[in-house]
């Protein structure tokens, strides 16, 4: 039985012809990989990290904007309050930030005609939490997914880092990144389209793009 | 939108791609379905966690903590920035809880978020190397496969006992044999065979669906 032969194979036991896959899991069983715990402290930090997001309270635009994406549009007065109400915050965040949480517009690009996003930075301990609520942007094509940066400037050839990337193929269009950077000497926020080829290199095809005001 | 975008993709060849994520796809589930028996508590676990319960956050590092510490070092190598990885894993799980759907399995959803948090933490790096360490800078994400099979195995080994677990440390990572562990942990010859068979008789089953999957 092949359990029987890896259980004496992984034991030491000679085999003088083990299946490439037997010798794959004992080169993995010597990695350190599998062996290294993680630092002691940071069971602490995660669980005091999430308790302080957890008591934040949520800014007036990510309340309306998650009313904005769980339905649809319609004609009755309470849509038009709402709309008044959402556009009022939005502009009194836009004027009056709060020290610690920021937002920007970001259009679609002729890439992405008409797509728009609404980019909720939040200053964290751990770097800046991205939150994009995002209208009008398909799924990317299977073997492509999104990817987001931050950059000094607006071209693709300028210093940017990447905060992540993201598909939406889960029907959602609120999306979670990160930025390790101080986000006011990075300002500009794109999106682009990536093919799934392993280069790490931007493809340049930018289909959302947003700058924070100072 | 997509006419552009569709021009786009004349210049990519994603097919080879998309038919390898699904196929990785459909033996994760396989896999999934047949560890569901054995991770019924993380079941329970799942709904606590999807429920917004901190509590469940303690409970799922003890059980995951390591296993996503193994992925995020096996893409990156480095100490220092797994240990970002491993955090930023469990922010972004946290903030897609009300996502997760609770009657899913726990596991390959946290391999998938840590997996992707690791290589976006490699990037990022990448990012702020100068163009002469990047020119020397080999450092590249593992094949999916290899990740995955990383993950498996730091799961089916963080299973064992704990005296079970140490001797196929002693054995596989510091390389000893079976007098040399009996003389570090000062036991009888006999017992660290028969504890050694024991532990690589469980791990054999914990692991043989790598084999069948052709992912080892």
């Amino acid at each position: 039985m092949n359990e029987d032969r890896l259980a004496r194979y992984l034991d030491g036991e000679h085999d003088p012809d083990p299946p490439a896959e037997f010798v794959a899991l004992r080169r993995q069983l010597a990695d350190e990989s599998v062996w290294l715990e993680p630092p002691p402290h940071l069971q602490e930090a995660i669980v005091a990290d999430i308790a302080s997001r957890q008591d934040a309270a949520p800014t007036p635009l990510r309340a309306a904007s998650r009313h904005r994406t769980a339905r649809r549009w319609t004609a009755q007065p309470w849509a038009a309050v709402a709309a008044v109400a959402a556009a009022i915050a939005v502009v009194a965040v836009i004027m009056f930030p709060r020290a610690e949480t920021r937002q920007l517009r970001m259009e679609g690009t002729d890439l992405a005609a008409g797509a728009t996003a609404i980019a909720t930075i939040r200053t964290t301990p751990t770097g800046e939490d991205i939150t994009l609520d995002v209208s009008g942007l398909e799924p990317p094509p299977p073997g492509f997914f999104y990817q987001g940066w931050v950059r000094q400037g607006g071209e693709p050839e300028d210093n940017a880092v990447t905060i992540g990337t993201f598909h939406m193929r889960g029907g959602d269009d609120e999306v979670t990144l990160w930025a390790g950077v101080d986000i006011d000497d990075f300002p500009v926020l794109t999106v682009t389209l990536e093919p799934d080829d392993g280069d790490p290199a931007s493809s340049g095809e930018v289909v959302l793009r947003g700058r924070l005001e100072r | 939108m997509l006419g552009p975008i569709l021009a786009i993709l004349s210049s990519f060849d994603r097919r080879e791609g998309g038919r390898r994520r699904a196929r990785l796809g459909s033996r994760r589930a396989a896999v999934a379905d047949e560890a569901a028996g054995a991770e019924a508590d993380d079941a329970a676990l799942a709904r606590r966690f999807a429920g917004g319960h901190r509590d469940a956050v303690r409970e799922l590092y003890a059980r995951f903590g390591g296993p996503i510490f193994t992925v995020a070092y096996s893409v990156l190598r480095d100490r220092a920035l797994a240990t970002e990885a491993v955090q930023m894993t469990f922010l972004k799980a946290w903030d897609a809880r009300d996502r997760f759907d609770a009657n899913r399995p726990l596991a390959p959803w946290l391999y998938s978020i840590a997996r992707r948090t690791a290589i976006d933490v490699a990037r990022s790096e990448r990012r702020h190397v100068s163009t002469e360490l990047r020119d020397t800078d080999a450092t590249t994400a593992p094949p999916m496969e290899q990740a995955w099979e990383a993950w498996q195995v730091r799961l089916a080994v963080d299973r064992l006992e704990p005296r079970e677990r140490e001797i196929v440390r002693l054995h596989h990572f510091e390389q000893l044999t079976h007098d040399e562990i009996a003389t570090r942990l000062a036991i009888p010859i006999g017992t660290v065979k028969s504890r050694s068979h024991r532990a690589h008789q469980r791990l054999a089953r914990a692991l043989n669906h790598l084999r069948e999957e052709g992912v080892a």
